[in-house]
C-alpha cells in the first residue's frame, strides 16, 4: 500500500521540496495533496483519505496549531498521523504541539531526518520501499 | 541578548543555506556588506519577548541557486525564486531566535515579505541592528541582518 499524504505549508516551494524529499527517500507515495494553510488542509481532509499530514506551523489564515486542535477534536480525523515540519524551536510551543501526539521535524531538515520520522510515525519497515510492498498499520482498507 | 548575536546569526544563516539550499558559504568580514551587489531581499518580522526582523539579501546567482537547489529543477520562474527566498528567510529567522532569546521564548513570525532589488540594512526608527553577516558563495554573495526593536509585545 502507498501512503496518501497531505503537505500543509504556505510556501509552494517548501511543499514541493517536502514531496521531492519523500520521493527521493523511497517513501511509497500514493496521492499527494497540498494545502497553503490550516483551513485549506481541513478541506482536503474532507475531500480525500489521508494517511499522513506534514504540517507547517506558522501560516496565514489558520496556523498549524489551530489546525491540530480541530483535527484532534474531531472523531473523524483525530487518529490522523501528523508530522510537524517547522522552524519552531521554542520548547514551550514544542511541548504544546507534542501534546497533540505529533512528531516534529525541524527546518532545515535532511532527507534522512524526514525519512526516519516518516518511517517511525507510519510504522513502515525501513526496507519496505525496496520490495514495493508496504503495509500501513491500521491501514487495511480497500480504496 | 543572552548570547552573541553575530555568532548566533552566522550559525543560523550558514546552517540554513547549507541544509535548505545546499549552498556552502564562506563568511566574510561584515564591514562593507552594504556595498555588496544584491538582486533581491526578504524580511521576516516577529513578535514575542523581543520584537524585530531578519533581512536576507542575495545576489542574482544566489537567488537562482536557492530556488534551483530547493526544487531540484531550474528555478527560472521569478515567483518561485521569490517564494524560495522568503522561505529561506523564514527558516533563518526561526533558527536564530532561540539562539538569541533562549529556547523557552515563544515568537510569532509574520509571513516573509520579498522584494526585488537590494534591501536596506539600515535600522528603521525604534530598532537597532544587532548583527549583520556577509556570506560568499561561488554563485555570489548574501547579507543577513538581525534587527531588534525596543517594543515588547506578547506572542
Amino acid at each position: 500500500m502507498k501512503l496518501n499524504v497531505l503537505i500543509v505549508d504556505d510556501s509552494a516551494v517548501m511543499r514541493q521540496m517536502v514531496q521531492r524529499t519523500l520521493r527521493l527517500s523511497g517513501i511509497p507515495l500514493g496521492e499527494v495533496h497540498e494545502a497553503g494553510n490550516g483551513r485549506e488542509a481541513l478541506d482536503r481532509l474532507r475531500e480525500h483519505w489521508v494517511d499522513l499530514a506534514l504540517l507547517d506551523i506558522n501560516m496565514p489564515v489558520m496556523d498549524g496549531e489551530e489546525f491540530l486542535g480541530i483535527v484532534r477534536g474531531d472523531e473523524e480525523t483525530r487518529a490522523l498521523k501528523v508530522i510537524v515540519v517547522s522552524t519552531e524551536s521554542s520548547d514551550t510551543r514544542l511541548a504544546r504541539l507534542r501534546a497533540h501526539d505529533v512528531e516534529i521535524v525541524h527546518k532545515p531538515f535532511s532527507p534522512e531526518q524526514l525519512r526516519s520520522v516518516v518511517l517511525k510515525v507510519t510504522g513502515i519497515p525501513a526496507d519496505a520501499h525496496e520490495s514495493g510492498e508496504v503495509a500501513v498499520p491500521g491501514g487495511d482498507f480497500d480504496f | 541578548m543572552p548570547t552573541n548575536p553575530v555568532k548566533s546569526l552566522s550559525r543560523a544563516a550558514t546552517s540554513t543555506f547549507e541544509s535548505l539550499a545546499f549552498l556552502v558559504p564562506e563568511e566574510c568580514p561584515a564591514a562593507g556588506a552594504e556595498l555588496v551587489p544584491l538582486a533581491a531581499g526578504a524580511s521576516v518580522t516577529w513578535r514575542g519577548p523581543l520584537a524585530g526582523r531578519v533581512v536576507v539579501g542575495v545576489a542574482d546567482g544566489v537567488l537562482r541557486a536557492v530556488a534551483t537547489n530547493m526544487l531540484g529543477t531550474a528555478g527560472d520562474d521569478p515567483a518561485v525564486r521569490r517564494d524560495a527566498l522568503g522561505e529561506l528567510a523564514n527558516v533563518v529567522t526561526g533558527n536564530v531566535l532561540p539562539l538569541v532569546a533562549g529556547a523557552e521564548a515563544v515568537f510569532r513570525l509574520d509571513a516573509p515579505q520579498v522584494h526585488d532589488g537590494a534591501p536596506s540594512f539600515a535600522p528603521a526608527p525604534g530598532e537597532a541592528r544587532a548583527a549583520i553577516v556577509h556570506l560568499r558563495f561561488d554563485e555570489g554573495d548574501a547579507v543577513v541582518a538581525f534587527f531588534a526593536a525596543a517594543a515588547r509585545e506578547a506572542a
